[in-house]
């Protein structure tokens, strides 16, 4: 099959060539399809469905709305789990679907779902599903800002509540039409609102209630159309103009007649614009700003979305009145292009390196030009294959390719074919053409079994990648499938082009010196190699020891499971203690983002406080999303300071600032956590339940024994209370001596505080609540609160302390339910302990101690269930692999022992992995161990190739002590370009500091070093071990 | 002799210090929660501090009411005798005096006319005789004094005790303030639930009028305190009401019993010395850097 493939390509070389073009404009043209982003997209099928509820509290909107909704969508076809959170003002249920669940299927059934409900909820609540967008979705942020010192007109300065006007009105508008983008969310300065502040003593004396105020905007602020009449043959459309539009017009609508004087809204309070009650604020370099979050629709592009945004944001800059201005913040672009010119390098790097390596082995520009052009083959075929089985284009993916490894095979073939080239030259002189090809035919076919069952080996050794599930799995599934893919396209290019290209270009005379340097290492070589064999039992038996060092050492390296990505800049969440208002938090945020703006890295500091406009992410008023953006390295007073150095610098200074609580992560990272929302810490035990005091009370008892245990670190609750809450209790008894209903006195402290909506001012497609609400002054001041006259039926009125109790005390500051039950968490790590034991230890103290009432009952997750999976899959899958392998090799030798001495490669390439993960300070890492398994199947190769070719010589001669010496002679040059291409092209990966190099660093590291240990092996102690273990025939 | 007194006053120094040691201890329990703040950043945070001194507690309360005529200025003048209205000299809205002539009535049975006077100074507010009329027992006239009005305030019962008459109230109405106090506090006569505290607005200048609803700030109690603070330097720490104190760069928290408020200041009764200076402003931050430890985002 594969001789009848290598032949056909010979013969039909040219027909190859026209192949590769086509290949070549394949790649090209899905390159522009190829989705490119930064990092590999781990959000899970998810739909967030927000609905917005004014005024209620946690409890009240947990019972009206939460509940109803998740009921509703209990049932629903490849439903993995519903979550919910309900706090002020806001509830949100996210239903998470199983992998692969087509997220537009999806939220057709929530909708479905959804319609029949909407009786069921309070009036005027609207459920919504979130914007179609995975955790890459934000991609550009920008702020809209007054320019430093301009006065308008008037001479005042604009303030916030204009600017948001101008955030919603002029510029959402325009960039939502941007293809690609699916939501442009605000945050930040107030929405416009006409309020109307009546006078509470002006009321009572004119006897107005709010009522009366409400049904008089409500009724004096509309337009009618009233068909039309023809007269003359005229069709004339008719139509009564009766909206209000300005504030002249709602003050002058008339509430009340008393004896025939008219009582207009002027005369029992002030018109004005007001601030509605926001939710979140926004703010950049310590001031007040609006924030407007772009957002890609799933599956986009980034890069040409987020580039297609800034255009529009520069067209859009001419459209602003006068003195406004918009800065960009964030723009996805810049973290892209970096991973893209990350990548770059890495190509033409490996390129040109393989192309010295190669002539100053070889000898040929020739064939190290064939050679290189591998590369960039390969790599076209693969972005073919990456469009095809829709892997996205970064860092992860693209972030383990190395060349030098992918073209080994390659190297392989050339430089078999070269060596027999000149070796018939030297006999004949050039060939003819006949000839020619048939050494190119037979110099190939001698080496391809071996360097094909390599690299179906190295391709092997990546399943257990492809075990890995959740979050995991989607990180490195990518990277797996890419390596994969690049091999294969590789490897068939070394059986078809690589040959024809051999054939159609090495028509000369075919120069094969054996350059200085080979020569000079052969001289050094063989008498390494006569002595190893002489002493081959002192060989392997060191080999041993040092295998076993290896593996002492590889148990005292750090592992970290998942690598983190830089992005590059840096996010922070700010946290103060819950109940802390949003005014204050921006105070705080002014004192935060000054002192961080001091740093000379730092270009700009902004942040997101609370819940956005659409509630993506549905943070309460304490919790700030802060961004800093850094400066480019070139611009840093020390433009070799460590990333993370720079983060414990920051937090070090920012820790100094009181009331504040701090979290780093990035951008992109931490809305993934938003997203995937999962309990962080190795165990986190949920109670189910229906009382929220027995709920805490119960998750504090399992707190006490849990802390119990041995290894517990940070065990704690999660914080449900410790919001300050005013009930304002209505005294039954009381209200009716007075006569009035609970809903009478519910009523005037809803419109008193919270506002009452009364209709909508238009002005052209802008359109503005207006709000019926008590002055500020009077809103803020809780002990007059109490003396809020409440108007009873006859006119005369009774202070609100007269009819209920007020009760300032901490509440419900959210209420979290999971798969339609409240839940409360509690959450621990374990340290210096093996976490399997902990969590058993845990799980029996606690079913022995904790009582807990009918009705509740515990799960048990985090991180542990992971690792434990993982593992337990791992266990298996790993095995199996080395299985497959071993199998492989059987096949490739037909012989067991053989297939047992080029497995033996396999640890002592490692050994040198583990040497320079140590003396690098590196953790155990599953990007180290990309590095491995990559290490095994070059490791693998090398001896292959060895191997076969003692092989053949001794079955021609019979002689084996020769027949090692002479086979090992003659690979050393195949060997060591292999292992210089493949480590050399790792270099500037190991040296990396810039973006993705937490994914290439450990990786390369491991890499250089095995591949310094295996070609020491595959030279040393592979044909040491040979002698060994082959008896010489008699 | 000598030894053993020297013995006794060795041991009374023991004694006496290990005393001050332990109550120094205590002192120290009391202050279990302290905060180091840059000052700097608590300059930047905008951080005040007072010293806490003595003063003036004003508590008020607000309470509504309606402006009324007092009784006693309104007079409503008929004709002694029943006749013939001859002659009428003035109009609604005049001033008159006491005795001033309002009318003369012609009488049915004398058939002589006899004058109409004012028996108070005050305005002409209605008129109901013309000339011609007969005068029987209607009234003709009614003269209202508004110099001195009333208002009435309703008091609520949980309001009761704390309103006493003689205390000061500002009364404010449509545009306008005036000082005045209660004079009396009446039950209401139509079985409503409220009292009637009673106020006398003085209204030479006829700026109040009758029938207005106004508001009444009620000084209710004015207490000089010989220690406050504040109000907004007070903080709740779980359940404890608490004042930090500032020690050069650090923050002490003294868990502090509040007595009277006015909203401005509050009464401290005890945790606290004259002197001491204390976070007047932003005490929240202080707060929020104690509890912080619990502040977390779960997701």
């Amino acid at each position: 099959m594969i001789e009848f493939i290598i032949k056909t390509s010979i013969e039909r070389r040219w027909l190859v060539m026209a192949g590769v073009i086509l290949l070549m404009g394949a790649g090209l043209w899905n390159y522009q399809k190829l989705p490119i982003d930064a990092v590999p997209d781990i959000t899970n099928v998810q739909v967030q469905i927000n609905t917005e509820a004014p005024g209620y509290s946690p409890l009240e909107s947990e019972q009206r709305i939460t509940y109803p909704i998740e009921t509703a969508l209990a049932g629903l076809p490849r439903l993995s789990f519903t979550r919910s959170l309900s706090r002020y003002g806001l509830s949100q249920v996210t239903v998470v679907f199983e992998e692969g669940t087509d997220l537009y299927f999806a939220r057709n059934l929530i909708n479905e779902r959804l319609g029949p409900i909407k009786g069921l909820l309070p009036e005027n609540i609207e459920p919504e599903m979130g914007p179609v967008a995975t955790g890459l979705g934000e991609i550009f942020m920008y702020t809209v800002e007054a320019k430093k010192g301009f006065m308008q007109e008037d001479g005042t300065k604009i303030n916030a509540t204009e600017l948001r006007e101008i955030q919603d009105w002029i510029i959402k508008p325009q960039l939502s039409l941007v293809p690609g983008v699916t939501e442009v969310n605000s945050i930040g300065g107030f929405n416009k609102q006409y309020h109307v502040n009546p006078s509470p003593e002006k009321m009572l004396s004119y006897g107005i209630s709010f009522a009366d105020i409400s049904s008089a905007l409500q009724l004096n602020n509309a337009n009618v159309g009233a068909g039309y009449v023809e007269i003359n043959g005229q069709q004339i459309l008719i139509r009564s103009p009766g909206q209000l539009q300005s504030i002249q017009d709602i003050e002058n609508v008339v509430v009340k007649n008393i004896d025939h004087a008219p009582i207009k809204i002027k005369d029992i309070g002030d018109v004005g614009i007001g601030k509605e009650l926001r939710t979140g604020a926004a703010t950049q370099g310590g001031e007040e700003t609006v924030l407007g979050t772009v957002m890609m629709l799933v599956g986009e592009n980034s890069r040409a979305v987020a580039q297609a945004v800034g255009l529009k944001i520069e067209e859009i800059k001419n459209t602003l009145p006068e003195g406004v201005m918009i800065d960009s913040v964030y723009d996805r672009t810049t973290l892209v292009d970096k991973a893209i010119w990350t990548v770059q390098k890495n190509l033409t790097e490996g390129a040109l390196l393989v192309i010295v390596i190669l002539f100053i082995l070889l000898g040929n520009i020739r064939a190290a030009l064939i050679t290189a052009a591998i590369i960039p083959l390969a790599m076209l075929a693969t972005i073919s294959g990456m469009v095809e089985a829709g892997v996205s284009a970064n860092l992860m993916s693209l972030g383990a390719l190395d060349f030098g490894l992918i073209v080994d095979g390659a190297v392989i073939i050339i430089e078999n074919a070269i060596r027999r080239l000149s070796e018939a030259q030297k006999g004949s002189g050039l060939l003819p053409l006949k000839e020619r090809l048939f050494v190119v035919f037979s110099a190939t076919n001698e080496v391809i079994r071996p360097s094909l069952f390599g690299v179906i080996i190295i391709t092997v050794v990546y399943i257990p990648l492809f075990s890995l599930t959740g979050v995991e799995g989607k990180m490195f599934h990518p990277m797996a499938s890419t390596v994969v893919m690049a091999l294969l396209s590789a490897l068939v290019l070394s059986f078809t082009f690589v040959p024809a290209a051999i054939a159609l270009f090495m028509k000369g005379k075919v120069s094969d010196r054996e350059s200085i340097i080979i020569r000079g290492l052969k001289s050094v070589y063989q008498p390494v190699l006569k002595i190893a064999i002489k002493f081959r039992w002192l060989i392997v038996a060191g080999a041993l020891v040092f295998v076993s060092f290896a593996g002492w050492l590889a148990n005292s390296l750090g592992s970290e499971f998942i690598p983190e990505l830089n992005e590059g800049d840096i996010a922070m969440h700010a946290m103060r203690i819950p109940g802390t208002g949003l005014e204050q938090a921006v105070q705080m945020q002014r004192v935060l983002e000054e002192r961080i703006l001091e740093f000379p890295q730092v270009t700009k500091v902004f942040a997101k406080i609370g819940t956005p406009e659409v509630a993506t992410d549905p943070m309460p008023p304490n919790v700030a999303d802060n961004f800093i953006m850094l400066k480019s390295r070139e611009q840093w007073p020390d433009p070799t300071l460590p990333h993370s150095q720079l983060v414990e610098q920051i937090e070090a200074a920012v820790s100094e600032l009181p009331g504040n609580n701090y979290e780093f992560t990035q951008p992109i990272q931490m809305r993934f956590n938003e997203l995937i929302s999962g309990v962080r810490a190795d165990l986190g035990i949920k109670v189910f339940g229906d009382d929220l005091d027995q709920l805490l009370e119960s998750s504090h008892e399992i707190l006490t024994v849990i802390d119990q245990i041995d290894g517990v670190a940070d065990a704690r609750v999660e914080q449900v209370t410790g919001l300050p809450m005013l009930s304002v209790i209505p005294d039954r008894v009381s209200l009716s001596r007075y006569g009035i209903n609970v809903s009478d006195v519910q009523q005037v402290i809803k419109t008193a505080i919270g506002g009452q909506g009364a209709g909508t001012i238009y002005e052209g497609d802008r359109r503005f609540e207006i709000m019926i609400r008590l002055d500020e002054s009077l809103r803020r001041d809780l002990k007059r609160l109490s003396e809020l006259p409440v108007p009873l039926n006859d006119g005369s009125y009774v202070p609100l302390s007269e009819v209920a109790e007020l009760i300032l005390a901490p509440a419900p500051n959210q209420v979290s339910r999971e798969n339609g039950k409240r839940r409360v968490v509690v959450t621990a790590n374990v340290r210096d302990r093996d976490l399997g034991s902990f969590v058993d230890e845990a799980k029996l103290k606690i079913a022995s101690k904790v009582n807990l009432p009918a009705g509740y009952w515990l799960d048990y997750g985090g991180t542990f269930e992971q690792l434990e999976s993982a593992s337990q899959r791992l266990s298996i899958v790993v095995p199996i692999t080395l299985f497959i392998i071993f199998g492989l090799l059987i096949m490739a030798f037909s012989s067991f022992k053989d297939a047992l001495i080029i497995f033996t490669g396999v640890p002592l390439a490692l050994t040198g992995g583990v040497i320079s993960l140590w003396l690098r300070d590196m953790p155990f890492s599953i990007s180290a161990g990309v590095g491995f398994i990559a290490l095994s199947g070059v490791a693998v190769l090398n001896g292959l190739v060895m191997l076969s070719f003692i092989k053949n010589l001794w079955e021609k001669t019979g002689d084996l002590y020769h027949s090692v010496i002479q086979g090992a002679m003659t690979r050393l040059r195949p060997v060591l370009m292999t292992a210089l291409v493949a480590s050399l092209g790792f270099v500037p990966m190991a040296l990396n500091t810039g973006t993705g190099a937490e994914v290439q660093r450990p990786l390369a590291t491991v890499v250089i070093g095995g591949i310094v240990s295996s070609t020491l092996l595959t030279l040393i102690v592979l044909p040491a071990l040979y002698m060994l273990v082959q008896k010489p025939r008699q | 002799m000598n030894s053993l007194r020297i013995k006794v006053l060795i041991l009374l120094t023991i004694l006496s210090f290990s005393f001050y040691a332990s109550g120094q201890h205590d002192a120290h329990d009391d202050q279990d929660q302290l905060v180091n703040i840059d000052r700097h950043i608590a300059e930047k945070s905008m951080i005040k501090t007072a010293i806490a001194s003595s003063g003036v507690i004003r508590e008020q309360l607000k309470i509504y009411g309606k402006t009324v005529n007092d009784p006693s200025q309104v007079s409503h003048i008929r004709a002694r005798f029943p006749g013939a209205v001859t002659n009428v000299s003035v109009d609604i809205g005049d001033a008159v005096e006491v005795g001033d002539t309002l009318a003369y009535v012609e009488s049915n049975e004398s058939l002589k006319k006899y004058p109409i006077k004012a028996l108070m100074s005050g305005v002409i507010v209605a008129r109901h005789a013309n000339p011609g009329e007969i005068a029987l027992d209607q009234v003709l006239f009614t003269v209202a004094n508004f110099e001195k009005i009333w208002a009435e305030l309703h008091v609520f019962p949980g309001q009761l005790n704390q309103i006493k008459s003689g205390q000061q109230v500002v009364i404010s109405g449509s545009e306008m303030t005036v000082n005045s106090k209660i004079e009396h506090i009446i039950p209401s006569q139509d079985e409503k639930p409220y009292s009637i505290a009673r106020v006398m607005i003085n209204n030479q200048s006829y700026d109040w009028t009758t029938g207005l609803l106004v508001s009444a700030q009620v000084n209710i109690n004015t207490t000089e305190s010989h220690l406050v603070v504040a109000t907004e330097a007070i903080q709740m720490i779980e359940n404890n009401t608490v004042v930090f104190v500032k020690r050069e760069d650090s923050y002490v928290t003294h868990e502090v019993k509040t007595g009277r408020s006015d909203g401005q200041f509050t009464e401290i009764l005890s945790g606290l010395s004259l002197g001491d200076e204390y976070v007047s402003e932003n005490s929240y931050l202080i707060k929020a850097d104690i509890e912080k430890s619990g502040a977390s985002h779960n997701h």
